[in-house]
């Protein structure tokens, strides 16, 4: 990837797709914020309903630049759901998911539902009385789906009972599952923007 | 890339140039324009060549890379990624505000036993809930269904729509079910139903 | 004025642009390269007219060939916005740098401290007015005066040790409602009956939470 950004970076970039280039490039950046930040709070977070709050708590309190660190994580967790939605809703009008080929658009729908799915486990982290009854909502709500419900609702609790299982199940899908995901999907993405870039520039690669 | 000589170098120092390209293993060719010598670098990586600028009689080293790229496409191109970076960090920044401005609280310890009267959902799952909400409990169902269609139709629309036409006038009808759409969010996003 | 176009053009492309230059009155001397191909006009032409007939074909490049003092301006420009780039870059690399580093030295304090207790989110008490909380077991009374000033006095009478005190707004004192006594936001006793004055507790602001510290 670097040696595409590298590429991107030394080639000129026509006009017409300057504004795509710079909301792309402007969601790897935090993407990449939320990977850094992220990685420096696992190293105090501690997923057990008997710890979360102290070790919330104590990176607030004790750790230095704790508020930095978890509030930049907070916010551009939000940042880049809007960034995402106002690229995508800016694709919808123009009409570029057909000019930049379609399987970007694709990509870009699957990296919004998952940044949704990131931001709300995140929260859910948080373990305290809303998150609590928030995810319980959403999980009676799967469990009212006919046939699958049932056995969806105890995957995503993790038994049959919210508690300690439940909260290191969104953790893992918040740290491991769904960010390899996204790098995936962000990968195939840049692959095939510089691709564009070169059918559009032309020349040599 | 193209090497500009000043004008009126004479053999020698012309010769000077090739002698100093060859040394770097690159191929020069001479040909003249506006009076003055230019050297056209045929071959090889061309990075190499920026120590010419120190002979004295180089003007410049002109980069010659995107040939199929009309100039308006180019101007820009090392200002557009200064301006592109320094926005980042303006936006970074501004996280950073946020960060300390209006930090993230803890919330109280749960209280398994006693449900609280309504659950607040963030601000990005408010609109989809308040749409499912519009419908009567017992078609509840249908409200999903519904939803479900329709971010079919959102993630397939490359296939769906295969129009020709470009131009924003031309596609009037989508624009305007793009901004209908966005406003009907907003409501429900702000509307009770979310609750 | 330099015309560049692709390594591969065909060369009824090169002879048609050749001769569109040379019929606006400049020779021409065509160099193919590697990467590109290279045409040097020489001449008398009017170069923004060559400019604007290649403007709509994007095959071809125009570039002008600048005198030594527009070289060396350009030159120096890009000289400045690099070095303007580069220090902008070292600026947030040392920004972000320092946070980091301080993240991951590990803090004085140790992970498990039960004597500091969540009391209220800061929006949850309104202003001029207190709440009950409970820390470690022991009722303690949280008040909050105008905008983050908070004090936290210990609920429980000095004087049968029984009786539970209450926020009096308009004199701004925990009052007790059994024997009439008084007691200021510092624990000082202002009306008797009770002698000993009220244990207080300190209060700590993290975030959007309002904490007390229970060892006093």
């Amino acid at each position: 990837m670097a040696h595409a950004l590298w590429g991107l970076l030394r080639s000129p970039v026509p006009p017409e797709l300057r504004t795509d280039l710079a909301f792309g490039l402007l969601i790897l950046v935090l993407f990449l914020m939320q990977v850094a930040t992220g990685i420096l709070l696992t190293l105090y977070y501690q997923p057990s309903p008997a710890m979360v709050a102290e070790s919330v708590q104590f990176i607030m309190r004790d750790v230095s630049w704790g508020w930095l660190v978890r509030g930049t994580h907070h916010w551009s967790a939000h940042a880049l759901i809007a960034v995402c939605g106002i690229h995508l809703a800016r694709s919808f009008c123009l009409g570029t998911y057909r000019r930049l080929g379609s399987a970007t658009w694709y990509a870009s729908v699957v990296v919004l539902a998952l940044l949704v799915v990131l931001t709300f486990s995140g929260q859910i982290l948080a373990w305290d009385n809303e998150a609590y009854w928030r995810l319980s909502r959403v999980v009676r709500q799967v469990e009212s789906i006919p046939a699958i419900g049932r056995s969806l609702a105890r995957v995503m609790r993790g038994g049959d009972e919210m508690g300690a299982t439940t909260l290191s199940r969104t953790y893992s899908a918040h740290t491991m599952l769904v960010p390899w995901l996204v790098w995936m999907l962000i990968f195939l993405d840049t692959w095939l923007l510089v691709r564009c870039l070169r059918i559009r520039v032309g020349g040599t690669p | 890339m193209i090497v500009v000589l000043r004008q009126g170098s004479t053999e020698e120092e012309i010769a000077e140039v090739l002698r100093d390209l060859e040394r770097r293993s690159l191929r020069g060719r001479i040909v003249h324009a506006g009076g003055k010598p230019l050297i056209h670098v045929t071959s090889g990586s061309t990075r190499r060549a920026r120590r010419l600028l120190r002979l004295d009689q180089v003007e410049a080293l002109v980069p010659t890379s995107g040939p199929r790229v009309r100039v308006e496409g180019r101007r820009f191109y090392p200002y557009y990624f200064v301006n592109l970076c320094a926005g980042f960090v303006l936006v970074l920044g501004l996280l950073v505000l946020l960060a300390g401005q209006l930090p993230s609280g803890m919330g109280v310890e749960i209280d398994a036993q006693h449900p609280p009267s309504e659950t607040q959902f963030p601000w990005y799952a408010r609109a989809p809930l308040a749409f499912v909400a519009l419908f009567p409990e017992s078609l509840a169902w249908l409200g999903w269904l519904v939803l479900l269609v329709l971010a079919g139709v959102v993630f397939f629309l490359p296939t769906l729509d295969r129009s020709q036409r470009r131009t924003l006038r031309e596609r009037w009808w989508i624009v305007a079910a793009g901004i209908l759409a966005g406003i009907g969010w907003l409501y429900l996003t702000l509307s009770e139903g979310a609750r | 004025m330099i015309l560049i176009l692709a390594r591969d053009c065909t060369q009824p492309l090169l002879d048609e642009i050749v001769g569109e230059a040379e019929r606006r009155g400049w020779r021409s001397e065509v160099s193919r390269g590697d990467e590109q191909t290279v045409v040097a006009l020489s001449g008398t032409g009017d170069p923004q007219a060559l400019e604007d007939a290649f403007r709509s074909r994007p095959e071809v490049d125009v570039l002008p060939i600048l005198s030594y003092r527009e070289y060396r301006q350009l030159r120096s420009r890009r000289r400045m916005l690099a070095g303007l780039a580069s220090g902008l870059g070292l600026l947030t690399a040392v920004g972000a740098g320092i946070p980091v580093l301080g993240f991951l030295l590990p803090p004085k304090g140790t992970l498990a401290d039960r004597t500091l207790v969540r009391a209220a989110g800061k929006d949850e008490i309104r202003e001029r007015s207190a709440r009950k909380v409970l820390v470690l077991g022991r009722p303690v009374v949280l008040v909050r005066l105008e905008g983050d000033r908070y004090f936290a006095l210990s609920a429980i009478c000095t004087h049968m040790d029984i009786c539970q005190l209450d926020w009096s707004e308009e004199r701004r004192q925990l009052v007790c409602p059994c024997h009439g006594g008084a007691f200021d936001l510092y624990g000082n006793v202002v009306q008797g009956p009770p002698s000993i004055p009220l244990a207080s507790y300190k209060v700590e602001q993290l975030g959007a939470d309002v904490f007390i510290r229970g060892e006093a």
